[in-house]
């Protein structure tokens, strides 16, 4: 059974642990095999069946399922830094330092592209995490850009970018594009939607971050809801309730109650393989995991994240913001 | 005469030289230094390199190379050369080991003529070489260290040449899981080279040490390995052998 994942960056959680447990993990875009595996990493093969980098919003997915087949050609052209090294704003952070050229890029780029299709193709179940709302959205076209230009990479202009706050309606339509596309390459292609638990790190909203996450989390939840029940081989799996509800009472939020705690994870995935694995396989949690639910004190932030490494574009707004 | 040493690191062409065209280096004798070489093709392909350890393994075989070069210079008496000489395994390792093909953009350097074989960044395989060479430079930078004079002799750039290189691997001591029939593109084999060449003076300027490049006298206009100098699509030949010679010779001369 091949497994493909997508989704913000809770996604990689899953994709981990679904590499350590045994399942087949589907990296259709893994990287020539000369590179060694922390080269590989470093570069971001494997860490997403493709090297996709996250995808925060539906219509990013919707979208880049259309750039896969040709349905979409974004005008926005590559970013160039100070340096001279390129950005692909559809995936800024998937090449470290940026390419060396606009050709490498578009060479990549269609490297890439193909990786996806084969992704679509290939794969027997395809677990899509979905993560926010909010989006910035070039006017020329609508092309969806996951971060904020001039967050990290590339330059802000308003009168090329817009924020966008995507509503339920526009969700359920995105969501249901992207699955009449996924079922046209590949009619029997199981679909497992899952909602990611990690608050917004900021809004540009207007709101404050609290309701801005409350009613991103809301359009996502009731949008993946509706979908997956009108459809055949579309489940919803409760990522968001299992880490949020007060039957964990918070325990599973590191102290900066954004990031999602190693045993929280774990507690995810075990429902998870219980649920959707025919249980051929037992997942065995890494050392520190376990090593973690039974030791009571609480550890760094900075070791929760050293010890899950996990590529959170937004974690750039925070960077920013305190600069 | 000063012994002079060379270190033969693998595969290297000065001791393909010695060990596969020993009839050309008597025509030569005596030779301007000692040689220590250090393994063969063997060693460096399927020890060295075809493990995901292979940069680590890549030390014991430096340090013996070292030991060795320690031993004679204690002997000298003055101010000695070394020549680290770099084998072709470089270019072979990244193209033959890799059980898909892949593409590298190099400026100016002719694309792959399938348009469908997935693109390696080059920073990745940068960052590959600079992996696996992390031993080598380390023992580089402690030799400068100690000699002052430590050179990295260049491994020849690849031949043109596919059939050369698949009569080669057929008739291959070692036979394992790769397809032995189908040898990564020439223009893809050119560009790792050129890269790695790249790699190795940025690296040695970063150490403080030399770097050798093949003669101009070997290399087409186009960067290939003249058909004059190559000898089974893996190595250079006793020809280009003596041209890196004389080569090395004027350096010591300097």
């Amino acid at each position: 059974m091949r497994i493909a994942t997508a989704g913000s960056c809770f996604a990689q959680h899953i994709a981990r642990r679904l590499q350590e447990s045994g399942y087949k993990y589907f990296v259709t875009e893994p990287g020539a095999d000369i590179l060694p595996s922390d080269v590989a990493r470093r570069f971001n093969y494997g860490t997403f069946t493709a090297r996709f980098g996250n995808i925060y919003t539906v219509r990013q997915l919707r979208q880049l399922l259309e750039r896969a087949y040709g349905r979409f050609k974004p005008m926005e052209p590559f970013w160039l830094k100070a340096d001279g090294r390129v950005i692909d704003p559809f995936r800024p952070q998937i090449q470290p330092q940026g390419f060396a050229s606009i050709a490498e890029a578009e060479a990549d780029r269609i490297t890439h592209l193909a990786a996806v299709r084969r992704m679509v193709e290939q794969s027997d179940v395809f677990v899509f995490t979905l993560g926010l709302t909010e989006a910035w959205e070039c006017t020329s076209d609508g092309a969806i850009l996951p971060i904020c230009p001039g967050c990290g990479a590339g330059i802000f202009d308003p009168a090329r970018y817009r924020f966008r706050n995507l509503g339920v309606r526009e969700t359920i339509a995105d969501l249901e594009s992207a699955v009449e596309l996924l079922r046209e390459h590949n009619p029997a292609l199981r679909i497992l939607l899952t909602v990611s638990p990690v608050p917004l790190i900021a809004t540009a909203s207007g709101d404050h971050v609290l309701p801005a996450t409350i009613y991103s989390k809301s359009v996502l939840r009731a949008a993946a809801a509706e979908v997956a029940a009108g459809a055949t081989n579309i489940d919803y799996f409760p990522s968001y309730e299992i880490i949020t509800s007060s039957a964990s009472a918070g325990r599973y939020f590191a102290a900066d109650l954004r990031e999602v705690r190693p045993e929280g994870v774990a507690h995810v995935m075990r429902v998870f393989f219980r649920h959707y694995t025919d249980g051929s396989v037992v997942p065995e949690p890494k050392a520190p995991l376990q090593r973690e639910v039974s030791v009571a004190a609480p550890r760094s932030l900075d070791n929760i994240s050293q010890e899950m490494a996990i590529i959170c574009d937004e974690e750039i707004l925070d960077q920013v913001s305190s600069t | 005469m000063m012994p002079k040493i060379a270190l033969g690191i693998g595969d290297s062409h000065l001791g393909s030289l010695i060990s596969a065209n020993v009839q050309a280096v008597r025509d030569m004798a005596p030779l301007p230094f000692r040689l220590v070489q250090l393994g063969g093709g063997a060693i460096a392909y399927d020890v060295v390199l075809q493990s995901e350890r292979r940069g680590e393994m890549l030390n014991p075989l430096i340090d013996a190379a070292l030991r060795d070069a320690a031993t004679a210079l204690d002997r000298a008496e003055s101010e000695l050369d070394v020549f680290v000489l770099l084998g072709g395994f470089i270019v072979s390792r990244y193209t033959w080991s890799s059980r898909g093909e892949f593409d590298i953009y190099v400026d100016g350097l002719q694309a792959h003529p399938s348009g469908d074989v997935p693109l390696l960044p080059r920073d990745a395989l940068l960052a590959t070489l600079a992996h696996d060479t992390r031993p080598l430079m380390a023992g580089l930078a402690q030799l400068q260290r100690r000699v002052g004079r430590v050179r990295l002799v260049s491994a020849p750039p690849p031949h043109r040449s596919d059939e050369a290189l698949r009569q080669a691997r057929l008739r291959g001591q070692r036979v394992n899981s790769q397809d032995l029939t189908r040898p990564m593109h020439a223009v893809v084999r050119l560009k790792v080279w050129k890269l790695a060449d790249l790699f190795f003076a940025e690296a040695c300027q970063r150490v403080g040490v030399g770097y050798v490049s093949p003669p101009s006298a070997s290399v087409e206009a186009d960067g290939f390995l003249k058909g004059d100098y190559e000898k089974d699509g893996f190595h250079a030949n006793a020809a280009y052998g003596r041209l890196m010679l004389e080569h090395l010779e004027a350096i010591f001369g300097e």
